[in-house]
């Protein structure tokens, strides 16, 4: 599978994901891009696995629209 | 290129090692022969901070006491699922002793509108609310009794199978329509198939996705095998709880964490309140263990940073058991299916495996890994489905997904052998690829004596002796974030500094020994300063990362301090530093065999202080598998169980485990001794104990203690035997790798199999307890 990443991402800077493998943080250029399957992912903004706006949060959930998103170069909450 | 070529033992010493040549970075040290021609490496090395913890001198975080330091105690949820109306904290407030309340109220940004209500929705029965700190726990446990939360209930659901249904309540309120599938990592697909609570399916991971033609597969085999294996929801319990202090000072914010990433602590913080990360210092000295549940700052960590900021006063908050056990973290459970075709000379036709799983809250409750990679098989399709329930979110925990696919899968493997009419150690010999867990199955059978084995259910008298075999694999990680500063001082001292935490695997003494093995020194000669995130960036302890992230850098930079250190006694002797060595704590000359010189005197040739060098994980010889630290290999294992099933009480006894492991260059054998006998333990309690009991009608989980939440005692700990199986692969300078996730993956399908050899019927789902025995030999309905 190809494995290349996309750029530009706009996942929500403060999604946190980890799979068995590795862990996540969210932005425009993760060094490891995790998907939903088999990740656990939590909001550091909200402080748990639903986001401010009471979703759900994983890296394909968490993205510019989203009215809690928060992208990269946001300085404040 | 700045390389060079060296030649590198490779593969398994009494097996097939050999020699292959590398290209690597010039200024990486020579390669290290095999251990045995080592002084320190692979050695059973005593723990160097073994006297601190039997003494108690060891300080975790619980034990960090500050002066004018706070007591904080988390509000939570006593609904499972909950608009919350108000919260009356006047009551809490004029407590004596309280010093301040925080609530979690929904951030607006500037300018929005939105519908969200002033505090979060509640999700599960212990979601963090708020906290209080006061002068005491005590104090700030009475202040939590007196807020008054009031909640507009909604409808919950908490089994696994009530939520798959379509009139289910529904945990998250928008609908699930698409899941964008890439397995775990990168390119995206499309599932589509998720509904109501199910989300879902995943397909593939890094390994690839659907392989060939399930249906023609099954078509060519002679023999197929088809069940459902169901594994429960399992929780962390680390003896040390989930917990910080956070000290905010002025100049920045000081936070003991007991954690398993001080550097994703610090970022997090650092994130949260828009601090530098500079200005955030994440400490973590001991660490009472986490299992994969301690990546993170929690809410306890922003909560204790936000009462410490509104009183100016440091603040301790670590969590109790019960918070640990409902709001922590998981292991998710699943109901698995599984089918296997095979010809009948046993080559694998086909592996079709569906699962659905619960992580609460969150997701992340695949186990498909393992049927996709153990036994190579040219079809291969898996489904993967997370089902959200309104109960507390799952956590990575040892070898995620593994653990519960292996279960299974080793199983169905052992099913399958039977049908064929071939031993079941003898049938993984015929369709498993990989070498080391051929040496290991071997080594491990003449150990445990696997020819005692007989016929399932043929033992005599009501207590049945039964033996089994379980496998795993675990792929080689590669945290390429991972630095070390070695330093030497003009006073003969050697320091090893790096953020990357001892989470009590004995990560301090590996470092310890790769550093005294490339200085010629003994080990007891080195400072460990980890876990400090002022010092250069380590790796989180996950995924049986640590060692071979870790120890590379900290033989490299070593490599370049002791070159800087010889350079000077070259001068002084008027020769080539090339010529120079260290051995035995002296520094001599190659030509000039009279010549020798103490280390210490060595170091007092500096004109500086101290020579600090400072190294990074490079690459992997020869590259890797996946560019961001997948490294080619895997971590092999082979576990046999030996039980004794009590046909009248239902009653089973592990009565031995022979656990045969490889981790390429083992370091020290005692430590990987000990986290193997802490694996098989791990994977002693899954089978038969641990178990999360929850109140269908209530939401609460129902065995939140230390009591009726089982874990082995000591005469339930069975006699561990370990076999480390040394493979080298010349990835690195050290060439080592983790044992972590690894150790506690085979245990309990080898146990399902050693009962399954006992009394002849199949137990497909764990725990396997008494009631499960005496309901699979009909003695109960």
């Amino acid at each position: 599978m190809d494995n290349s990443k996309p750029g530009n991402l706009s996942i929500c800077k403060f999604l946190r994901a980890r799979n068995p493998y590795g862990m996540m943080e969210g932005g425009e250029d993760p060094w490891l891009l995790l998907d939903d399957a088999n990740t656990i992912s939590w909001c550091i903004n909200s402080a748990g696995a639903m986001g401010p706006d009471n979703g759900l949060v994983s890296p394909m959930e968490c993205k510019k629209g989203r009215s809690c998103f928060v992208s990269q170069q946001a300085d404040t909450i | 290129m700045d390389t060079r070529k060296e030649k590198f033992p490779h593969g398994i010493p009494g097996h097939n090692l050999t020699e292959i040549e590398r290209e690597i970075p010039i200024e990486e040290p020579p390669v290290w022969p095999v251990n045995d021609e080592l002084k320190v490496i692979g050695k059973r090395v005593t723990r160097i901070d073994a006297l601190e913890k039997v003494t108690g001198k060891a300080k975790y975080t619980s034990d960090i006491k500050l002066p004018g330091m706070l007591y904080a105690k988390m509000l939570r949820s006593n609904v499972p699922h909950a608009v919350i109306t108000s919260i009356d904290i006047s009551k809490a407030e004029s407590l004596p002793g309280v010093h301040a309340i925080h609530l979690i109220e929904n951030v607006r940004k500037e300018g929005e509108e939105n519908n969200n209500g002033k505090y979060p929705m509640v999700k599960y029965a212990g979601q963090p609310l708020g906290g209080v700190a006061a002068e005491s726990l005590e104090i700030a446990k009475d202040a939590i009794s007196l807020i008054k939360v009031n909640y507009e209930e909604k409808p919950f659901v908490i089994d696994i199978e009530a939520a798959m249904e379509l009139n289910a309540p529904i945990v998250f309120d928008e609908p699930i329509t698409q899941q964008e599938d890439g397995g775990d990592v990168g390119e995206t697909h499309d599932g589509s198939k998720g509904e109501g609570n199910v989300r879902g399916p995943s397909t593939s991971s890094f390994f690839g996705g659907p392989r060939g033609d399930l249906e023609e597969g099954f078509k060519e085999a002679d023999v197929i095998v088809e069940r459902t294996y169901r594994t429960q929801v399992h929780t962390h319990m680390p003896l040390e709880t989930h917990g910080v202090v956070v000290d905010w000072n002025p100049d920045h914010m000081m936070v003991y964490a007991s954690t398993q990433n001080t550097n994703a602590v610090r970022n997090e913080m650092a994130s949260i309140f828009n601090l530098p990360k500079s200005k955030v210092r994440v400490f973590c000295d001991f660490m009472g263990g986490g299992f994969g549940a301690k990546h993170s700052a929690g809410s306890f960590g922003p909560m204790a940073a936000n009462l410490a900021k509104k009183t100016g006063r440091p603040v301790w908050l670590m969590l109790d058991r019960q918070e640990e056990h409902i709001a922590e973290g998981n292991r998710p459970n699943s109901i698995q299916s599984l089918k296997i075709g095979a010809r009948k000379d046993g080559t694998l036709t086909a592996i079709q495996q569906r699962s659905h799983g619960t992580a609460g809250v969150n997701l992340g409750a695949g186990v498909g890994r393992i049927a996709q990679i153990l036994y190579p098989c040219p079809n291969f399709a898996t489904e993967q489905y997370d089902v959200l329930t309104n109960a507390g979110p799952g956590a990575a925990w040892r070898a995620p997904g593994n653990v519960q696919g292996a279960f299974g899968l080793e199983q169905a493997i052992d099913e399958l052998a039977e049908k064929l009419e071939i031993d079941p150690l003898k049938y993984r010999d015929l369709i498993d690829k990989s070498e080391v867990r051929k040496v290991e199955r071997q080594r491990g059978a003449k150990l445990f004596d696997w020819s005692r084995r007989q016929a399932a259910g043929s033992g005599k008298g009501v207590v049945k002796k039964g033996l089994g075999v379980g496998q795993s694999t675990w792929p080689r990680f590669v945290t390429l974030d991972s630095s070390v500063e070695v330093k030497i001082h003009n006073d003969g001292g050697v320091e090893i500094r790096s953020s990357v935490q001892d989470i009590g695997t004995g990560t301090k003494t590996i470092l310890a020994q790769v550093v005294a093995e490339e200085l010629g020194l003994p080990v007891a000669a080195i400072t460990v300063n980890i876990g400090d995130t002022f010092f250069p960036v380590g790796p989180g302890s996950g995924g049986s990362v640590v060692t071979g992230s870790i120890t590379p850098p900290a033989r490299n930079a070593t490599y370049e301090a002791k070159k800087a250190l010889l350079k000077l006694v070259a001068k002084k002797w008027e020769t080539d530093s090339s010529e120079l060595f260290i051995e035995d704590g002296q520094v001599g000359s190659k030509k000039d065999a009279g010549l020798k010189m103490p280390f210490k005197e060595a170091t007092k040739l500096m004109r500086t202080s101290q020579i600090s060098k400072i190294a990074s994980r490079s690459n992997d010889y020869g590259g890797f598998q996946q560019p961001w630290g997948l490294a080619y290999g895997d971590l092999g294992s082979v576990q046999f169980a030996e039980v004794s099933v009590n046909t009248d009480t239902g009653f089973v006894r592990v009565d031995k485990i022979v656990a045969a492991h490889s981790c390429g260059r083992p370091l020290n054998l005692g430590q990987l001794e000990s986290q193997i006998n802490g694996g098989v333990i791990q994977g002693v309690s899954y089978a038969l104990y641990e178990n999360r009991v929850m109140d269908n009608g209530t939401g609460h989980m129902m065995n939140a203690n230390v009591d009726q939440y089982k874990v082995p005692f000591s005469m339930e700990i069975p006699e561990i035997e370990t076999l480390i199986v040394e493979e080298y692969g010349a990835r690195s300078s050290t060439d080592a790798y983790g044992i972590g996730e690894p150790a506690n993956i085979a245990t309990a399908a080898a146990i399902a199999n050693a009962v399954y050899n006992a009394i002849g019927v199949r137990i497909y789902e764990i725990p396997i307890t008494p009631s499960s025995i005496l309901k699979a030999l009909n003695k109960v309905s």
